[in-house]
């Protein structure tokens, strides 16, 4: 497969990331993303260790799965699996094992700071993504503290 | 002095702020020219305008020749727009009578910068201005934002052609050339928004905050009420044609662009073609994409004339959508006149020489 400019900033829609930077504001990440074939079988993440990249599925099948608990998920097309890792080099939090030969993109952590230093539009889309994480994350912790007030009542 | 000229242009980015905070100390006019030069310089633009304002008002005279120049030489958009955030900040009336003569300046993003500072020059300070001078720059933004919703209405039988945007709207193509669309009439709407601050500062400015947040769907504004505020307080000559654009439904949007303004409905074909040879590099490409998902052969002619475009991403969709639009033969033809053509490497030479692997295997 080979993807143009263009094909590139349609896949990359569909990271949640970048769901607040305008369009053309993903060129520049089109051009860094890079296009690679993984064959069936191969593990491209390894639970454990310190990710640096993400990968968005172009085409193909991944299994998401936990050591020593099976298989939680499967990914397709459009899919992004290690989304955070651009952000914060975090240890990965489960293997991701190619199931049928896969054609993906994929950003790095490096290149895409880069990028975040020459284009502030691309900065400021991705912290509000960050911003409005951080509010549900809030918001959920509110809702378990208020559930949790509530048990310790009943109980 | 050499030293210090020599500093300024060292490779070391470190090197060269500190030689911009040395020259802001001194403030010698020779030094100005290159700071404006280096506001346009990613690495070095905040000490550039940091050391700029330490000189003052003196250096207006500077900044409006950088954006007169612009007229004429190419001035990388970067620095023009710095330069209109540094007249804001030193916002005395000669900062703003600069700012007022560019109002029909032609780079929609400079635009949009060149309003947004005289929107908060005249919030901060009201100051004398040609009120006719931007009724008529907002009569032209209200022009274009009807152009933007004629054209998308236009483009609608379009996406309609495409199977894909049925089954897939995350990635269809016709999605891309739609959202471009959006955001062209959002940035227009965000202009006309500048445009009514800067004729009714005060009250009613939080008015048109209050409409523009409304219009991005943000929670809790109170649209309603700003429409009615803004219904009461602005000119009836100024309010005739936007409101309508602000709370009218999208076919009572259309008859005002086809009835009043007169702007002709067009065939999807004929605005993808005028897209495609327009003169906004993201639109062509999202333009000609479109016509290659859709194999839309009879603007073969629109295609080629891309593949010779200045723009690369224009050319390398051009060749993706000439891939699915040319036969075969002509397609090989075309990829490798790219391919001679390239002096250097471009990502639409690598595109085009990658498809050609694909279709004339070694």
């Amino acid at each position: 497969m080979t993807l143009s400019t263009i094909e590139k900033v349609l896949f990359l829609r569909a990271a949640e990331l970048f769901s607040d930077v305008e369009t053309e504001e993903l060129v520049p990440i089109a051009h860094i993303a890079e296009e690679i074939t993984i064959s069936a079988g191969e593990r491209f993440i390894t639970q454990g260790d310190i990710g640096d990249c993400l990968y968005i599925i172009v085409d193909g099948e991944a299994s998401i799965l936990l050591a020593g608990a099976g298989e939680l998920a499967r990914r397709g097309p459009k899919s992004v699996i290690g989304e955070m890792a651009v952000i914060s080099r975090n240890p990965r939090s489960a293997h991701c094992i190619a199931l049928t030969d896969i054609t993906a993109l994929k950003v790095t952590h490096d290149d895409f700071w880069e990028l975040m230093d020459q284009y502030p539009r691309l900065a400021r889309g991705t912290i509000q993504v960050l911003a409005r994480r951080l509010d549900e994350a809030v918001a959920n912790l509110r809702r378990v503290a208020s559930a949790g007030s509530v048990e310790s009542v009943t109980v | 002095m050499d030293a210090l000229l020599q500093l300024l242009d060292d490779p070391s980015v470190e090197v060269q702020t500190g030689a911009i905070r040395a020259v802001a100390s001194l403030r010698l006019d020779t030094f100005v020219p290159i700071l404006i030069q280096k506001l346009g310089q990613r690495a070095t633009a905040g000490a550039a305008a940091d050391a700029l304002l330490q000189y003052g008002p003196v250096i207006e005279s500077a900044l409006a020749e950088t954006l007169r120049r612009s007229a004429n030489v190419h001035v990388p958009g970067a620095l023009r727009a710095a330069v209109v955030r540094l007249l804001q900040h030193l916002g005395t009336p000669q900062s703003a009578s600069i700012l007022l003569a560019h109002l029909d300046e032609p780079d929609e993003a400079i635009r949009a910068e060149v309003y947004r500072a005289l929107a908060r020059l005249v919030g901060r300070e009201p100051f004398p201005f040609n009120t006719e001078a931007i009724r008529a720059a907002l009569a032209v933004e209200i022009r274009a934002a009807y152009g933007w919703h004629a054209l998308r209405d236009d483009l609608g039988s379009a996406f309609a052609l495409s199977p894909l945007s049925r089954s897939d709207p995350t990635i269809a193509p016709g999605s891309l050339l739609w959202d471009a669309v959006e955001v062209r009439l959002k940035h227009t709407l965000d202009r006309i928004f500048f445009l009514l601050r800067i004729l009714y500062p005060g009250e009613i400015a939080a008015s048109v905050a209050s409409i523009r947040r409304s219009l991005e769907g943000e929670p809790g504004s109170k649209r309603a009420e700003a429409v009615e505020l803004l219904d009461t307080l602005i000119r009836h000559e100024d309010r005739a044609l936007l409101l309508p654009l602000i709370e009218a439904p999208v076919a009572r949007v259309l008859e005002i662009c086809h009835s009043q303004l007169a702007i002709p409905s067009q065939s999807p074909g004929e605005r993808l073609a005028e897209l495609a040879r327009g003169a906004d590099p993201w639109l062509r490409a999202c333009a000609l994409f479109q016509m290659g998902m859709l194999h839309l052969t009879e603007l073969e002619g629109a295609v080629r004339e891309a593949l010779e475009a200045d723009d690369d991403l224009v050319r390398e969709t051009a060749i993706l959508a000439a891939h699915s639009i040319l036969d075969p033969s002509d397609f090989i033809a075309a990829a490798q006149a790219q391919l001679r053509r390239a002096t250097q490497y471009t990502y639409s030479s690598a595109y085009a020489r990658r498809l050609l692997q694909m279709e004339v295997p070694a």
